[in-house]
């Protein structure tokens, strides 16, 4: 596996300036808040995070799904994937090292930047109002996790560069559909707002929009672990049987 | 007897498209073996099946003498299938780089020393996008050969190569399994390409294996014979067998007779026909060779006519293309 990693973080690096993109993009969601309300008056961390949550849950999904699903999907569309395959690696490593190498590039990259902003807020402006900051960092970190991992192990699925696709039908309109339905049940079944609110709390755009709540409880803090966690395995175990079966294209 | 690979059975089908038939072939160890077939043959597919990017429906492959772990076992092997797997936004350096780490080459200079042997040491920091299809080939045969495989399965590695580039990689590939015993299986429609390279030649149509046959009985079943036609091919027929008493001859494509006794008597053999009023259109001693061998074996399924279209075409590039 170690020779794997070594041969995706190489690809990763050196193929096609996907990695100034990857730059580029995420300065450019961390910007999307200042387009509003918050370059007005002093900008603390809190107020640019509760700004940030509002304006970009749907960018993160979207463009950092499509950032992962490019750095995978690239090595199966010249197909320098079949390397791996030709090479005797196991299925399960070759998925890892895509994992192990993309996950923590984006994620790490997209909330390091997002950390040091607050971070310059913080100490100019100060921390502001809002509670739990360390927390609702902790937990945006886990959103983009959930991100990126769904965008690799969706490309890794189809093993073809329109896995990007999926990732962009999964984050952008499965979610919308699915949350829209709940909300029409909800209102047909005369849910409380608190229990929709739950429902809702599964899905990643919401689970954004709701770091903007006034306390975080626990339940919200276990689903976001949980829908990681549980879609992870789900794409993981289809990744690894369209592997196993061979059928590349 | 070494075997480095061995197929048994190998059948694929897609949908209901039987493109390989219940194919086997035994690969011994130090030996250059060529498998050919036309278009749709199946070749390739027989090649992504033992490189374990295609799943056989039916059969097993043993490599290095052992069916088990066969997946650890690729990774004394090297592969190039239908074309080269390039990075296109990577230097031919790179791409190799990309291998190096991913076979776990440990010596950096092994590059330079691929890159030397293949032809691309000056490419410098032209992409691989902007190779020609020979530099891809070349670069290609590089990736395959950087990890020092035991065996190295290529997909037509002449494929675009220009005369020159093919003389190079035949030579290339002899020094390949002559001085470091590489073993390796090499697909082409090149004939006499792989009957100047190759020591064993694998014949398959359809899917289905017709014949494996070794060089030295290649040579034998191909025989010289007096090739003979003249204004009358019945009459002719019937004075080779009555005056010329020959019982070993054949009739081809009814306008020659192949005759394969008395080769050394071509004077006799034109008096003969002459004398009885025929007149000779054609009288030369030939050889069947590779190419004649392959379409005999293959003509019945009709893909033998095929093969010659695609040869002519193939002729007229040469000529008049680039």
């Amino acid at each position: 596996m170690n020779r794997l990693v070594k041969a995706e973080w190489f690809r990763v690096r050196k193929s096609s300036g996907i990695m100034k993109w990857l730059i580029i993009i995420c300065l450019l969601i961390l910007v999307i808040p200042f387009l509003d309300d918050v370059s007005s008056g002093k900008i603390t961390a809190t107020s640019y995070f509760m700004a940030f949550e509002e304006q970009a849950c749907m960018f993160i999904p979207l463009f950092l799904s499509a950032l992962a699903g490019a750095f995978a999907g690239m090595s199966f569309n010249n197909k320098t994937a079949l390397y791996e395959v030709m090479a005797g690696n196991k299925t399960w490593n070759i998925i890892n090292s895509k994992l192990l190498v993309i996950v923590p590039l984006i994620s790490l990259l997209f909330s390091g930047l997002f950390a040091a902003l607050l971070g310059i807020f913080g100490i100019v402006n100060g921390t502001g109002e809002l509670k739990q900051l360390p927390l609702r960092m902790l937990l945006l970190f886990i959103i983009v996790l959930h991100v990126v991992v769904v965008a690799v192990l969706a490309v890794t699925s189809v093993r073809h560069i329109l896995g990007i696709g999926i990732g962009f039908l999964r984050f952008a309109m499965l979610e919308e559909i699915l949350v829209i339905w709940i909300q029409i049940a909800a209102e047909n079944a005369s849910m409380e707002l608190e229990t929709v609110q739950k429902m809702s709390s599964w899905f990643v755009q919401n689970q954004i929009m709701s770091l903007n709540m006034e306390t975080i409880p626990t339940y919200f803090v276990v689903r976001v672990i949980l829908s990681l966690v549980i879609e992870a395995a789900v794409w993981y175990v289809i990744s690894y049987i369209g592997y196993k079966r061979k059928k590349f294209q | 007897m070494d075997h480095i690979l061995q197929v048994k059975g190998l059948t694929k089908i897609y949908g209901e498209h039987k493109v390989v038939d219940n194919f086997s072939l035994t690969i011994e160890k130090g030996h250059i073996y060529g498998l050919i077939g036309p278009n749709g043959a199946g070749k390739t597919t027989i090649m992504k099946m033992i490189a374990g990017t295609c799943m056989p429906t039916a059969g097993s492959i043993a490599l290095f003498g052992s069916e088990e772990d066969i997946d650890a076992k690729r990774s004394r092997a090297s592969f190039m299938i239908e074309a080269p797997y390039l990075d296109g936004s990577m230097t031919a350096r790179q791409n190799m780089e990309y291998i190096r780490y991913l076979r776990g080459v440990a010596k950096k200079e092994r590059i330079d020393e691929v890159l030397e042997f293949v032809g691309l040491a000056n490419t410098g920091a032209k992409k691989a996008k902007h190779f020609s299809l020979g530099m891809r080939q070349r670069l290609g045969i590089g990736m395959a050969l950087l990890p020092s495989p035991e065996i190295m399965i290529l997909d037509e590695p002449v494929n675009g190569l220009d005369p020159e580039g093919i003389v190079e990689v035949r030579n290339m590939l002899k020094k390949l399994c002559e001085e470091d015993g590489i073993t390796i299986l090499i697909s082409s429609h090149l004939l006499s390409e792989l009957s100047e390279l190759c020591t064993d030649f694998t014949i398959m149509d359809k899917g289905k294996l017709i014949e494996c046959i070794s060089k030295e009985e290649l040579e034998q079943k191909c025989r010289n014979y007096i090739s003979v036609a003249a204004n009358d091919i019945n009459r002719l027929a019937t004075i080779i067998e009555q005056e010329l008493g020959v019982k070993e001859y054949k009739v081809v494509d009814n306008n020659e007779i192949r005759i394969y006794e008395r080769l050394d008597e071509l004077e006799t053999v034109s008096k003969t026909i002459t004398d009885c009023g025929l007149i000779l259109t054609k009288l030369n001693t030939e050889g069947e060779n590779l190419e004649e061998y392959y379409l005999s074996k293959v003509t019945a399924s009709g893909s033998g006519e095929n093969y010659k279209t695609q040869k002519l075409g193939f002729k007229k590039l040469g000529k008049g293309g680039k």
